[in-house]
């Protein structure tokens, strides 16, 4: 009979190595959330969409003024000075002058509420059209203000980006036709970019120190000696319940993030690394979204039913409920959430509020990942709306769009809905050029109210871009693109647009030191 | 605690505790009826409340700051440490059975608490809110007139403008300056405090007469006129 020890040495049989594997640490980001899209819970409902406008025009205008006169004073054409108009109705046949307003888009192919209501249509959900813009001549560009409208014409505005809602200055002159003849355009170009650490100034200090105490010898938390910590960008999980697809890669990701994957010395160099989490929307998918099936049931409380497929009560099939996307989400993220934070931002398939900015998803969706979150304040109602200045759980679940500042970087972010919008607008593909003008416009989501659904806000409007920001994401997109723009007072921005897993099984590393971005494919096969 | 029989809980609290023999309780939970001073408890939950019910309670004390001049400073000063530790009562509480002496104090109590608010908003406030109660009427007569003087045509259809004073007639102005914003959806006060956030520089007068009016409770000069009429919901036959 062989006895063990003579297989032992031949190296069949081994016993299992004495040493425990070498356990890893993440280091901790510097994160400081900012709470600049919370809204009330009482919220009114109340005011019309008109103060929108109003409050973008009046913060945006003296950057567009001042960037437009900066320009074009002096100017000379044809021996006509160019002159300043106060209001866009000032302008005069034959002068040339600049302006500046808001721009307003007429498309014959976007959803417009007046005439849904002239001609009777009820429609449960809003028609998504594919593109507004039709080409052929129909859509036209208009320049508003407080005071009325003028229809812009001219070569000059095929060269940019235009959308309802961003702010500019035109120069030209009133045609024959009174429409304004364009012959140069400006934006606001990039915010004041505050520097690095401008939020969390003293901390930087006491975090440093405590790295030292806590982290291992063998593990370099010091200062002056960075080890590069990166932050993944992921978005479009899509947990669902009939697509299972991606459900291995799903599972990949998981072991990928949590450090599993792989062999240990790419673990302890690269996946270690990794210090926190951003889940830019669309994590779970809903069944209705998946399958666009045409009518099903007949319903009959509507004239029309041809625009009601389903039996819809309170705006939603409760027989087509399923609770099992949002359960494999929490039990994602309670696996993960022990070694790495997690921020999560709502996308236009969560379980959040339909309407921009969308309010954090609630955490009664995460039974087992609650425990990860600050408990709720106890005290009055009132109290519980007041964004406190308390630490975020490890897991934040946060609003979309999101500012907030990592390791002293500030950041922008959205699950993407804002730049969908602006892409029906437009006739390129090129999505980072949006983002671009989005950043030049000074305005997260310049569309909305008009056909990206949004909060009447009245006091002030946290779309408009104050602070340039160090890094600006975009998620679910459908293929990954990076670029860094640059503003005329030296601020640089680093663009990212994540793209989404469920079609494209990638997921992005951004270094906190130099903002470099990798990507990262996980396949199974 | 005393074991509870089943027997003691079916029959009512105080049957029960008749029974065995101890006094009964009394309950506080039914409302009071009787007009009392409100404590600590109820006057933190009260500062609580929406800042627009506080603000119309500061200008009232505001304007009243302003018309009882003399008399008030000395007295504030000494009684300002003895208020300070008392919770103010709050502005809502009007007994008119007291007596002068403590009507005096109230007030001094109640400009208290508007201290109190604006040290949370800023003393930047209280001091444009206290430069604007400072124009009398004749300035603000003296804005009208300029504005209507500035005008090429003169006012055709008098009749219509006939009823309003100079101050309506101020404010409907200020609602039509869309300079400001629109003036509809919102209140006269709230457009005028975001277009000065903004930094617009809306006439000092305008909230003038605000605070004036507001200080009557006077609703009907809340919301701007056109808000009314675009609001308004005709009866058909």
């Amino acid at each position: 009979m062989v006895t063990l020890d003579e297989v032992l040495g031949s190296g069949l049989l081994q016993k299992p190595s004495g040493d425990a594997p070498e356990a890893l640490q993440r280091q901790i980001t510097n994160y400081k959330p900012l709470h600049t899209f919370k809204l009330e819970k009482t919220r009114p409902y109340q005011q019309q969409y008109a103060d929108i406008y109003f409050l973008r025009l009046t913060k945006i205008r003296p950057a567009v003024e001042a960037a437009a006169s900066a320009a074009w004073e002096g100017t000379v054409l044809g021996g006509e000075k160019v002159k300043r108009v106060e209001r866009v109705l000032d302008v005069r046949q034959g002068e040339l002058c600049w302006v500046a307003g808001t721009v307003y888009m007429d498309m014959p192919l976007k959803p417009s509420i007046l005439e849904d209501v002239s001609k009777d249509r009820w429609i449960s959900a809003p028609t998504s059209v594919g593109h507004y813009y039709s080409g052929n001549g129909e859509d036209s560009v208009m320049l508003e203000d407080d005071s009325g409208r003028i229809r812009l014409v001219g070569n000059a505005l095929q060269n940019h980006f235009m959308v309802t809602g961003c702010i500019v200055a035109v120069m030209g002159t009133e045609n024959a036709n009174g429409e304004f003849e364009v012959i140069d355009l400006l934006f606001a170009e990039l915010p004041p970019q505050p520097e690095r650490w401008s939020l969390s100034k003293g901390k930087k200090e006491a975090d440093s120190s405590e790295d030292v105490e806590m982290m291992d010898a063998s593990f370099s938390g010091h200062p002056h000696k960075p080890s590069s910590k990166k932050i993944a960008l992921v978005s479009g999980l899509e947990f669902s319940n009939a697509d299972t697809s991606y459900a291995m890669e799903l599972n990949l990701l998981l072991e990928y993030l949590l450090g599993e994957a792989l062999d240990p010395s790419v673990q302890r160099d690269e996946l270690s690394h990794i210090t926190r989490l951003i889940i830019a929307g669309n994590s779970i998918s809903t069944t209705a979204a998946e399958q666009a099936k045409p009518a099903a049931a007949f319903d009959t409380t509507t004239v029309t039913n041809k625009f009601q497929p389903q039996n819809k009560k309170y705006g939603y099939d409760s027989s087509s409920y399923n609770p099992v996307p949002s359960q494999l989400l929490d039990n994602f993220l309670s696996e993960l959430l022990p070694t790495m934070p997690v921020t999560l931002l709502p996308g236009a398939l969560d379980p959040a509020n339909a309407s921009y900015p969308q309010q954090p998803i609630h955490p009664a969706m995460f039974p087992q990942s609650r425990t990860y979150m600050p408990p709720p304040k106890a005290g009055a109602g009132k109290d519980r709306d007041v964004p406190g200045e308390e630490e975020p759980g490890w897991f934040d679940n946060v609003t979309n769009p999101w500012e907030g500042e990592i390791e002293g970087w500030r950041v922008l972010g959205t699950g993407g809905q804002n730049l969908d919008d602006v892409f029906k607008y437009v006739e390129s593909e090129d999505r980072l050029g949006m983002m671009e003008a989005m950043c030049r416009w000074r305005c997260v989501a310049p569309t909305a109210p008009d056909t990206l659904w949004s909060y009447p806000f009245q006091e002030d409007e946290p779309f408009v871009i104050k602070e340039c920001p160090h890094l600006f994401f975009v998620g679910c997109q459908p293929e990954f693109g990076t670029k860094v723009i640059h503003g005329p007072d030296g601020q640089a921005v680093r663009l990212i647009a994540v793209p989404s897993f469920s079609e494209t099984r990638e997921v992005v590393l951004v270094d906190t030191e130099t903002l470099d971005v990798e990507r990262v494919k996980i396949v199974a096969e | 605690m005393p074991v509870t029989r089943k027997s003691t809980r079916s029959r009512g609290g105080a049957a029960a505790a008749a029974a065995q023999g101890k006094q009964q309780t009394l309950s506080f939970h039914h409302r009071v009826t009787k007009p009392t001073v409100k404590t600590g408890k109820d006057l933190i939950k009260e500062e609580e409340a929406p800042e627009t019910a506080t603000k119309t309670k500061t200008k009232d004390i505001k304007v009243e700051e302003g018309a009882i001049k003399e008399p008030e400073p000395s007295e504030s000063e000494e009684e300002e440490e003895h208020e300070k530790k008392k919770k103010q009562p709050h502005a809502k509480v009007k007994k008119p059975a007291k007596k002068a002496a403590t009507k005096h104090v109230k007030e001094e109590t109640r400009q208290e608490e508007p201290k109190k608010q604006e040290k949370e908003d800023g003393p930047k406030r209280s001091e444009i809110e206290l430069c604007a109660l400072e124009i009398p009427q004749s300035a603000i007569d003296a804005y009208w007139n300029k504005i209507d003087s500035a005008r090429m045509a003169s006012t055709v259809h008098k009749k219509h403008t006939q009823d309003l004073t100079t101050g309506e007639k101020v404010l409907r102005y200020f609602d039509v300056s869309s300079h400001y914003g629109p003036c509809i959806g919102i209140t006269r006060l709230k457009r005028w405090q975001r277009a000065e956030k903004l930094g617009l520089n809306p006439p000092l007068e305008v909230l003038a007469i605000l605070l004036k009016e507001g200080e009557g409770e006077n609703k009907a000069s809340e919301r701007a006129h056109m808000d009314e009429l675009m609001n308004s919901v005709s009866t058909g036959p």
